[in-house]
């Protein structure tokens, strides 16, 4: 359809040869053929070769081959990996956590400067910074405030709180929760204030000639309009709090004895300090496996009503 | 919405400017939280050794710049920032080569399996591709050289560029790219003389992010890297080299995460389109 009309093909000259047209269809696969491939490569292959090696017993070494071991690797993992047990306990928690508290910070925020007002620009501006920051830079600047001689115990002590090992086995994860979410809530504020700017005036109208109230236009038109916005914040946020790495290594570097041994961070362990090659696999996919199921999970309870 | 009884004109006035204080209060109280580790980062920076390591912290100081001297004199680091720029500038060019015209045939003919798979590379953990990747690298003796980091940065930037700037071409008519092949554009032609510089702010938002979240990469960099040091590898480094010498480790961070805080302030309104219709548009 998108072809040039015959009559284009007659009026030119019988002289000059053209080169025949790629359908529209081609030029399509043309276009994404060199990314399709760079994933491919970088991604799919990878992947891939990761999975094999989870199949196996195998200690990086060419002399010594490979074992088949089908999934006892992932049965070892899951059923007898104590550390692993240990590890996916502190990940659900720390992102149950971290992810409720930056969807309801950043809705309140993004409810609250959803509105004209003097110095708006610059809020926002001030609020893009958490987004962009490099996470290592700013988690080594939160290991200063969260030492014990730190700011924070400065600050908990003028408000008469007392001073607390923050980055002790108590507390650490919690830390490591507020850490996250004064980080990521801008960016969940962010993506719902769009949201907001998005929405539909008439049903506002049509409330307001009804005579109902701010609570109640909330409720019943804001929110249920804002949820795929919402949805969308929470899956991101999610994805990425499974993935927390950088902020763990540099604030508590997993311990003080595993206490904040995320999966990440426990993968990372494995993967780069046993040779187990084989075994390490199975826990990257185990991972992957986790992330998806939960991306899903948030993906169906974005459908489900309220 | 009826006021019970005819309030005067001051009594309006008093409460609408109690309101705005109040909400002008409440604004700062919930930016305080959030702003307060790059203020505590910045002012660190300027301590001295002996006023960062005093409990409770000297609100009050001399602002010094010794702290930054000693950790480019003796941190290499303008090396570092110049690796990481080579890196983020590569990374973000490959990623917008291979991955605009990508970008476009997905919103122009509607493929949305393939934004699924960007969905799911995004999902992936890094990890799970570190170590072939490092297993081949080390094999062809990449390992330390630009090459391994810019093709690994490739895989984040990638993604990043497609997913965020779907988004941006979606926004365009139909219309015009109908228009354009009646008369006779082929699609190339419609995607470099038409869609191209109609999207322009947005892919430079675009790119602005890619660059960005290759610069911030830690792990790719720190496995992959070698001997040759980018940005966060190096500022991690400086958390054991110099120790209790917060200011020293304060000023390193500054260095390294300030450049890119710097450099997607003027991006302002767009980086944030970016960022939220990337994400939104799922």
């Amino acid at each position: 359809m998108l072809r040039p009309t015959s009559k284009t093909y007659e009026r030119t000259p019988p002289i000059i040869q053209r080169r025949r047209r790629l359908t529209v269809g081609q030029q399509a696969f043309l276009f994404t053929l060199p990314a399709i491939i760079a994933t491919v490569f970088l991604i799919g292959f990878p992947l891939l070769y990761t999975v094999w090696l989870s199949l196996h017993r195998w200690y990086g070494s060419h002399e010594v081959p490979m074992d088949w071991m089908g999934l006892r690797n992932y049965a070892d993992v899951l059923l007898r990996d104590e550390y692993f047990q240990r590890s996916f306990l502190i990940t659900a928690v720390f992102t149950v956590f971290t992810v409720t508290a930056a969807v309801v910070f950043g809705l309140g925020l993004a409810l609250l400067l959803n509105r004209k007002f003097r110095g708006n620009t610059l809020v926002l501006s001030l609020l893009m910074i958490p987004v962009v920051s490099t996470p290592v830079s700013l988690s080594m600047t939160w290991r200063y405030i969260l030492h014990y001689e730190g700011a924070l115990n400065w600050i908990s002590r003028s408000l008469g709180l007392g001073t607390h090992a923050w980055l002790g086995t108590q507390l650490v994860i919690p830390s490591l929760i507020v850490v996250d979410v004064t980080r990521w809530t801008p960016l969940v504020m962010l993506i719902i204030l769009a949201g907001l700017s998005s929405l539909p005036s008439e049903p506002y109208e049509a409330a307001m000639i009804d005579g109902a109230s701010s609570v109640q236009m909330l409720r019943y038109i804001t929110l249920p309009l804002l949820r795929p916005f919402i949805g969308v914040a929470a899956l991101i946020r999610l994805i990425d709090a499974i993935k927390t790495f950088d902020e763990v290594l540099v604030i508590s570097g997993g311990g003080p004895a595993g206490a904040s041994e995320t999966l990440y961070m426990y993968a990372y362990k494995v993967a780069f300090s046993f040779l187990t090659f084989g075994y390490v696999s199975a826990v990257l996919i185990l991972l992957f496996l986790f992330i998806l199921v939960a991306s899903l999970a948030v993906v169906r309870l974005r459908r489900a009503s309220w | 919405m009826v006021a019970n009884r005819v309030s005067t004109y001051s009594e309006n006035l008093a409460r609408r400017w109690v309101g705005t204080a109040g909400f002008y209060v409440t604004v700062v109280g919930a930016l305080v939280p959030i702003m307060f580790p790059y203020c505590w980062m910045l002012t660190s920076s300027l301590k001295t050794q002996l006023e960062n390591n005093t409990f409770p912290p000297s609100l009050i100081f001399n602002p010094t710049l010794n702290n930054f001297a000693k950790v480019i004199v003796e941190t290499n680091l303008p090396m570092v920032l110049l690796n990481s720029l080579i890196v983020g500038v590569a990374s973000t060019g490959l990623g917008l080569a291979l991955g605009l015209p990508c970008a476009f045939a997905i919103a122009r003919f509607r493929i949305p399996a393939l934004g699924v798979i960007v969905l799911v590379a995004r999902m992936l953990p890094g990890i799970a591709m570190l170590l072939p990747w490092y297993i081949m690298f080390a094999r062809l003796q990449l390992v330390g050289t630009h090459t391994a980091l810019i093709l690994s940065h490739l895989s984040v930037t990638l993604p990043l560029i497609i997913w965020l700037s779907i988004g941006f071409f979606e926004d365009l008519p139909a219309e015009l790219m109908d228009a354009a092949a009646v008369d006779g554009c082929s699609l190339f032609g419609a995607f470099w003389r038409i869609a191209l510089p109609l999207v322009r702010p947005g892919i430079a938002a675009g790119a602005v992010l890619a660059f960005i979240s290759s610069w911030n990469n830690f792990l790719y960099s720190l496995i992959l890297g070698g001997s040759m040091r980018l940005a966060p590898v190096a500022a991690y480094n400086m958390i054991f080299e110099f120790d209790v010498n917060w200011g020293a480790v304060n000023a390193a961070a500054v260095l390294t995460t300030w450049p890119v805080i710097l450099l997607s302030l003027p991006f302002g309104k767009n980086l944030v389109k970016g960022l939220t219709l990337g994400s939104v548009k799922g």
